[in-house]
């Protein structure tokens, strides 16, 4: 087990009161897989990264890091974690990108000579190498973050904890960063935590998701289980004009888990009797049917019908 | 440790050569100072006068400043730039870096000022004495009682952010430690003063009349340092529980 946090809690003492950024949060990584953590704003994810690092003391509840405790086995545990932090600057924009790595590698303990091949092969591998002398501030914010990301790996971590890696990143640098995660996952078999609102990111490479929300873990499970345990798969059948009211009303009298819109009836897929009813009655209603197609609730949907309930 | 220290040096020195003006104009304004301290003291001053003791301890209290208030900076400027939390990832613990980063500052501060100090000897004519041994001993004593006053500022300034007055009004304070006169069996308990006049009495006339108060200067180092680290320890706590390592406000 790379990651492991049990019962986490941590609370602030505001002038409004107490808040409660962490409830009893656990949460567990393993080698090789990309566990996403989603949680709105003010959920408590970034709370619980620092207190994972030791940045934050928690109120409660025990950390390892490889087995490791970031607090009383710092110099162990931090040299087995490579991190990429939300808001903050990660690099410095006064130095170039390979003086960057060379600094946060020196940093980390990491002899010269081995620093040097690691900061070439790592920006190599970004395509970072043509601008490797080139101050960090001139960069874009994708090639910033990338060196960002390319700091946290100097090290050789097992674990990497990203905190909102994609954000301000235009659509081909997210998609990089998107493959590189992933092939750091399966050749090299290391652990990424990834802190994130973005649905769409987490859909396309979490192996599992936590979703945190007011402190406390929700759900927990990998994307399609977290899909299907909450919202069922509809049939949508789509029309050519609006039913009228007295179809929509004969709808939901035979069909009371009918989802009806304006052009739009959804039946859920396991119940095969309502589809066939649904039929017969646009059928009889002579109502032009457009396409029928399959609906399976995005994650989006699933996480905003969690965080609601 | 050592690959810390390397790479503060080597980024302090990219740093150096990058913002080469503001390097040169601090060799400048070192030199113009050394060359004013030489002519005033000329010009005001007993034509008998040992420069020696004037400009050298010049240069100590130069360092003695920096080593006092270089961490507080550093740290501030670090929670400011946002970069501090990804220095407090380091293995060997934030105050660890800091220390690499103030021992790298203050040797390009000390280079320099070195460089300014030869340039001016040479345009004078007037080359000082400067003991190999006793020199480093004295500075190194009143930098690190200096240094305890600095990492208890620092550990203030990761805890409150806000302590640019306190750095001055502490600034004074040494200074007047420095300043006081040894009147009393309580002035050699100050920090930075006893240390001071060893260093004086070193240069003036090469040697110690009481040799046991090197070593009671040493003792004293010693607690102030664990007493300055202390405070740190305390701050730099406090700054973790309550979620402030990364705020710069």
């Amino acid at each position: 087990m790379l990651v492991e946090a049990h019962d986490l809690c941590k609370s602030y003492r505001t002038s409004r009161g107490t808040v409660n950024a962490l409830q009893g949060v656990s949460l567990q990584l393993r080698e090789g897989e990309i566990v996403a953590l989603l949680g709105a704003n003010g959920a408590g994810k970034t709370t619980f990264v620092k207190c994972l690092l030791g940045l934050i003391y928690p109120d409660g509840g025990q950390v390892r890091l490889c087995g490791y405790d970031p607090f009383r086995q710092p110099q162990h545990a931090l040299a087995q974690v490579g991190t990429v932090l939300e808001g903050s600057r990660n690099v410095y924009w006064q130095l170039s990108a390979w003086e960057n790595l060379l600094f946060f590698a020196g940093i980390a303990g990491v002899p010269p000579r081995l620093a040097q091949q690691r900061a070439a092969q790592l920006l190599e591998q970004l395509g970072l190498m043509h601008r490797r002398h080139d101050l960090v501030g001139s960069f874009s914010r994708g090639m910033q973050q990338k060196v960002a990301l390319a700091v946290a790996l100097i090290r050789d971590p097992r674990v990497l904890i990203l905190d909102e890696p994609t954000l301000g990143l235009d659509v081909e640098a997210a998609r990089d960063l998107r493959m590189y995660l992933r092939r750091a996952v399966d050749a090299e078999r290391r652990g990424v935590l990834l802190c994130t609102h973005q649905m769409e990111l987490v859909e396309q490479i979490a192996d599992r998701v936590v979703i945190l929300h007011r402190g406390h873990v929700v759900r927990e499970g990998t994307v399609a289980e977290l899909r299907s345990s909450l919202r069922q798969r509809l049939i949508r059948v789509a029309l050519a004009c609006p039913l009228t009211p007295a179809l929509q009303q004969r709808i939901y009298a035979r069909i009371p888990v009918a989802q009806i819109e304006e052009r739009t009836v959804a039946v859920p897929a396991s119940d095969g009797a309502a589809f066939y009813t649904l039929t017969r009655l646009l059928e009889e209603s002579e109502a032009p049917i457009e396409a029928v197609e399959t609906l399976t609730p995005s994650l989006e949907e699933v996480f905003l019908e969690v965080v609601r309930s | 440790m050592r690959y810390v220290v390397w790479a503060c040096l080597r980024a302090e020195w990219v740093q150096t050569r990058h913002y080469w003006l503001n390097t040169l104009s601090a060799v400048g304004f070192m030199l113009l100072l050394f060359l004013m301290l030489f002519f005033g003291m000329r010009a005001f001053g007993s034509p008998q006068a040992d420069l020696s003791a004037l400009v050298v301890g010049y240069y100590a209290f130069s360092l003695t400043n920096v080593a006092f208030q270089r961490l507080a900076a550093f740290l501030l400027v670090e929670s400011q730039t946002g970069t501090l939390e990804q220095l407090a990832l380091s293995p060997f613990g934030l105050w660890r870096v800091a220390l690499a980063h103030m021992l790298a500052y203050l040797l390009s501060g000390a280079i320099f000022a070195g460089v300014a100090l030869i340039i001016t000897m040479a345009i004078t004519g007037v080359w000082l004495r400067i003991h190999p041994i006793g020199f480093p001993v004295m500075t190194l004593l009143l930098v690190g009682q200096a240094y305890a006053f600095g990492l208890a500022m620092g550990g203030l300034a990761l805890r409150f952010k806000r302590v640019g007055d306190l750095m001055q009004l502490v600034t004074m304070m040494l200074a007047v430690f420095i300043l006081t006169p040894a009147t009393g069996a309580w002035a050699y308990l100050l920090p930075l003063g006893q240390s001071w006049r060893l260093l004086q009495e070193w240069l003036q006339t090469g040697a110690l009349a009481q040799p046991a108060l090197l070593a009671a200067e040493v003792g004293k180092t010693v607690v102030l340092l664990m007493l300055g680290w202390l405070v740190y320890w305390l701050c730099e706590r406090q700054a973790r529980q309550r979620g402030l390592l990364g705020r710069y406000a």
